[in-house]
């Protein structure tokens, strides 16, 4: 039998020939019927030595036992069987080779039976492309999971086995949904099957929340891209799958981080997308976090600003890099009730595997605000420019004096370098400086130094001189600048020159190292040196040879510790004028601090004519003493050696009366009472004259007196005249004072006798003893209703025995008043009268509070220091 | 009879105060010595006093010439035969610095002398009777 009696007509031949696979057709026992030109290529036989013999000849020897059981059951079904379904076939050449086939395979029915016919192809350069398909997979860094399209698992790598835990037999042909936790297995069957309707590529984190299962059940969280793959055997997809947990971990841990923040932490992505925030934005901006994530980040921007805000978003994503905390913006949030509040923010650029996202910090700065403006306020008060600036040097708030010093608006100020106000010849000077200070921060008060001006904006310079101090925020380290505009004092300064040459002496100002820098006419004239002759000379061309070393010594001394000197205090010193001649000056020094250094300025007198004066004044006060001592002397002798012939006198007469009374004369017994009257009147007198001779000599032995017990002393005192006259003596609450018990009672004694004394005829003596405070000093008053006292009188009263009545009048020596006098001035204070005649005196007199420090007047200090 | 010293160098003073001891007790002898040397060389029996007897009272002008008055109190002071003897300062002075010495010397009374004479004898009569006691009676 051929083939010619099998197949008719004929052009169906030449479709077998024209086939690009190799045809074989066999008939129901197995023997080839037919074979193309294809055939004989592929296995190496003639077409002949193939027709009538079985297919098995075509088949490797150690699978031919077996395939006349396949062949068979083909037969017993035969139907359309398409390459490439499943079986690994295997062809073998004439030569006894072997090489992979792929075999579909069609029944062909006639009337002489049913003949099966066989396309054979070469399938050896395809196993080798699957192969190098398969050891991709294995190298690729991911697990690789290839399904198919009903979800059957194809093909898994090395990493599928070790990241799921299974057996690389035990997932090929089962359903990817194995690798997937229960939960979510329903879920997955529609992603999967939507995923081959419409199959593209989706990479990874494009969005879903993934997590794979392990054999041992345990989940973990993954991450999952997805290609269609186009295979012989229809639509696959592979799956590229990622074990994310250590990245979820970090993640968690970055969240966890942001918790901690003591700022308000908001992350985006590029496109503004808030991805995470953290408690303190919800607390901040008062939304829930669920509320935040997914949004545009402007949504918490006030609505104002948000058009602008975009702006500077997609500005940062261009060049992102961290930007700190308060460089410069005034920023607003807005909470979700719509309030405002001021924010700072620092930003930095997040780089991840899901592309860059920026991170902002966001800081409430209300309470600073606040305290901004109450700094603001209080540099207001200051009577000085004021200037703050941050460590960069930048202006960060001025006061209104700063306006007006400099001419510039506040605007055009704040956030400028503050060598704007600086003149430009001097700015990188000033650069220096500022750098240097805010390195070693400290007070540095005004007038410290440097000559500094300060620029307006107009251009002009003015001198100014500036104080320093840190200050320390929780944004860093600023300065303090108190500005302020000396103008007038540099104008003092040179009015200050002018006032040298007013000056009365001679001034001479040096400096540090002793040389003069400035001097005036007086100088001149002086020393006998011209001006030029001086500048720039050491001080001591002034001072005799033999007391420059010295004076060398007490200059140093003197600038260590320099205060004002004044004239007269101690040194005994000589000028040296041009000539060599050498005469007595007296010198006051003051310090003088300018910006440029210490000086110290000397004001020099010529005491000659003074010196000659205290010469005359020294001998003068020697006299004085010596006839003090004399005067001493003579109240001693006084009382003894003037008073013992008077007695004698006394008492003589005295006997020589009771001897002779009756026997001369009347006339004769009256001289005896002229002899003694006048003895005993020249007695009082001499009394008085030392008890004025004492008060001058009374030591100040003061103690504090309670005046009511002086008063009451006398009035007791006075009592017999008080009963006998019915006069009256009264006094208020009297104070205590300071002084000498003994001596004021004696001036209450003699202004209340006197009191008594001067009473008119028909008048009964009424007398008032008062006392009112007069700053440090009590007024005493004692106030009579008698005689009074004209106005021409009120002075001499107080000299010594001046007497304005006659002793037959109103009996007395007159010393009473003066020796008053003596004692009140020896306290320091004054006596007086006060009076209208006929109707009555007021005696005045002050002494000091008892808490008062006196220094005595109108008193010779010889005489007061005298034993 | 009692013995007192006087020691005064002025005659007229020393003349009233004679009188006036005499008017106070007719007893006394009275010993005159005119100055303070006199007046020491009496109580140590120095020459011309040889047989001076222990004064009763010792009656003293303060201001006296040559060796002053402070120097008996002084001597009188130091010496057992006369420490005992009651000493009585009459002068005219009544400076502070004057009582003062002759209280701390041991002087028992500093009289200022009364310008009128009864006044003094009165003084005299009263420091009289204290020192050397009244007449006893019917002697």
């Amino acid at each position: 039998m051929t083939v010619r009696d099998v197949i008719e007509p004929r052009w169906y031949m030449e479709i077998v020939e024209s086939a690009p696979d190799a045809t074989v057709m066999i008939d129901s026992s197995g023997l080839i019927v037919l074979v193309n030109r294809q055939t004989e290529t592929l296995f190496g036989y003639a077409r002949a030595e193939l027709l009538g013999q079985p297919v098995e000849i075509l088949v490797p020897l150690r699978y031919r036992g077996r395939h006349h059981i396949h062949r068979d059951g083909y037969f017993g079904i035969p139907n359309v069987r398409n390459m490439g379904a499943g079986l690994e076939l295997s062809g073998a050449r004439k030569d006894g080779t072997e090489f992979p086939v792929e075999i579909s395979l069609s029944p062909l029915r006639t009337e002489r039976g049913v003949f099966a016919t066989a396309s054979i192809r070469d399938a050896t350069s395809r196993r080798a492309a699957e192969e190098q398909f398969r050891n991709l997979l294995e190298t690729a860094p991911d697990a690789m999971v290839i399904i198919d399209r009903d979800g059957n698992i194809v093909l898994v790598n090395a990493q599928t086995e070790r990241m799921f835990g299974y057996r690389r037999e035990a997932l090929i042909g089962k359903p990817v949904e194995i690798l997937v936790p229960e939960r979510l297995r329903g879920r997955h069957l529609g992603h999967r099957t939507g995923y081959f309707t419409d199959p593209k590529v989706r990479e990874m984190g494009a969005g879903l929340e993934l997590s794979g299962r392990r054999k041992d059940g345990t989940e973990f969280p993954i991450e999952i891209s997805l290609s269609p793959l186009q295979s012989a055997n229809g639509p696959l997809a592979t799956a590229a799958v990622r074990d994310i947990s250590s990245r979820k971990k970090s993640q968690e841990q970055m969240r966890n981080l942001l918790e901690t923040a003591p700022d308000a932490m908001v992350i985006i992505d590029q496109r503004g997308t808030i991805t995470l925030v953290n408690k303190q934005t919800e607390r901040l901006f008062g939304h829930p976090r669920e509320a935040l994530i997914g949004q545009p980040v402007e949504i918490l921007v006030p609505v104002r600003l948000r058009s602008r805000h975009t702006g500077h978003r997609v500005g940062y994503f261009t060049d992102p890099k961290v930007r700190e905390m308060g460089a410069g913006l005034e920023l607003w949030g807005a909470r979700a009730d719509g309030t405002e509040f001021p924010i700072e923010i620092s930003l930095s650029p997040l780089e991840t595997e899901e592309g860059t996202f920026a991170t902002a910090a966001v800081r409430d700065i209300t309470d600073r605000k606040k305290a901004q403006e109450q700094i603001r306020n209080l540099l207001e008060t200051a009577p000085d420019a004021m200037v703050i600036l941050d460590h960069h040097g930048n202006i960060n708030l001025i006061n209104k004096q700063t306006e007006r010093l400099f001419g510039y608006l506040r605007e055009e100020l704040i956030g400028q370098a503050v060598e704007v106000l600086v003149p430009e010849r001097l700015r990188s000077r000033h650069l220096g400086h500022r750098s240097g200070y805010f390195v070693d921060p400290k007070v540095r008060e005004m007038g410290a130094g440097l000559e500094l001006s300060g620029r307006r904006k107009d251009g002009t310079e003015f001198p100014i001189e500036i104080s320093l101090s840190p200050l320390e925020t929780e944004e860093g380290r600023f300065a303090t600048a108190a500005v302020r505009d000396i103008t007038d004092r540099k104008k003092a300064q040179e009015q200050f020159k002018n006032l040298l040459e007013t000056a009365p002496d001679a001034m001479v100002i040096i400096d540090r190292r002793g040389r003069i820098t400035l001097v005036n006419q007086q100088t001149e004239r002086l020393f006998g040196y011209g001006r030029d002759e001086l500048i720039n000379r050491p001080v001591e061309i002034l001072i005799p040879q033999r007391l420059r070393q010295r004076h060398e010594q007490h200059r140093s001394g003197y600038f260590l510790k320099p205060n004002v000197r004044e004239m007269g205090a101690g040194l005994e010193l000589s000028g040296l004028r041009k000539d060599g001649t050498e005469f007595p000056i007296e010198i006051s020094l003051s310090p003088l601090e300018t910006q440029d250094g210490q000086f110290a300025t000397a004001a020099v007198r010529d005491i000659t004519d003074r010196k000659s004066a205290q010469v005359k004044l020294t001998d003068y006060a020697r006299n004085l003493e010596a006839s003090n001592r004399e005067l001493e002397e003579f109240a001693y002798v006084a009382s003894h050696d003037l008073q013992a012939p008077l007695r004698n006198i006394i008492s003589f007469s005295e006997l020589l009366r009771a001897e002779v009374h009756g026997k001369v004369s009347d006339e004769a017994d009256q001289y005896f009472d002229f002899i003694e009257e006048s003895a005993l009147r020249l007695q009082g007198l001499i009394k008085d004259i030392l008890e004025v001779s004492r008060v001058n000599r009374m030591e100040r032995r003061f103690s504090i007196v309670d005046t009511n017990a002086c008063v009451d002393t006398c009035v007791a005192q006075l009592r017999p005249t008080l009963e006998s006259s019915g006069a009256t003596i009264e006094t208020g609450r009297l104070p205590d004072v300071r002084g000498d018990a003994l001596r004021l009672t004696q001036v209450f004694q003699n202004l209340l006798t006197n009191a008594l004394k001067f009473h008119r005829a028909d008048v009964v003596p009424r007398v008032r003893v008062e006392a009112r405070r007069d700053g440090p000093m009590w007024e005493f008053s004692v106030i009579d209703n008698g005689i009074g006292l004209r106005p021409e009188e009120f002075e001499p009263i107080f000299e010594i025995f001046r007497r304005l009545h006659t002793a037959d009048e109103y009996p007395g020596t007159g010393i009473g008043l003066s020796i008053c006098k003596k004692i009140v001035e020896t306290h320091g204070g004054r006596i007086w009268v006060e009076s209208v005649h006929g109707r009555g005196s007021t005696f005045k007199f002050t002494v000091p509070d008892a808490a008062t420090i006196v220094t005595p007047r109108l008193v010779n200090p010889q005489l007061v220091a005298s034993p | 009879m009692i013995d007192v010293l006087v020691a005064e160098d002025d005659p007229a003073a020393l003349h009233l105060t004679l009188k006036a001891l005499r008017m106070a007790d007719a007893r006394i002898r009275t010993h005159v010595t005119r100055n303070g040397a006199e007046a020491v060389a009496f109580l140590l029996r120095q020459p011309p006093y040889t047989d001076a007897p222990k004064p009763a009272l010792i009656v003293l002008d303060w201001n006296l010439p040559k060796v002053h008055g402070r120097a008996v109190p002084t001597v009188a002071r130091s010496i057992d035969t006369t420490h005992d003897i009651p000493i009585v300062v009459v002068t005219t002075s009544d400076a502070q610095k004057d009582r003062d010495e002759a209280a701390h010397l041991g002087v028992n009374e500093y009289v200022v002398k009364a310008a009128r004479f009864s006044d003094f004898a009165e003084s005299v009569r009263d420091f009289t009777q204290r020192f050397i006691g009244s007449l006893p009676d019917g002697g």
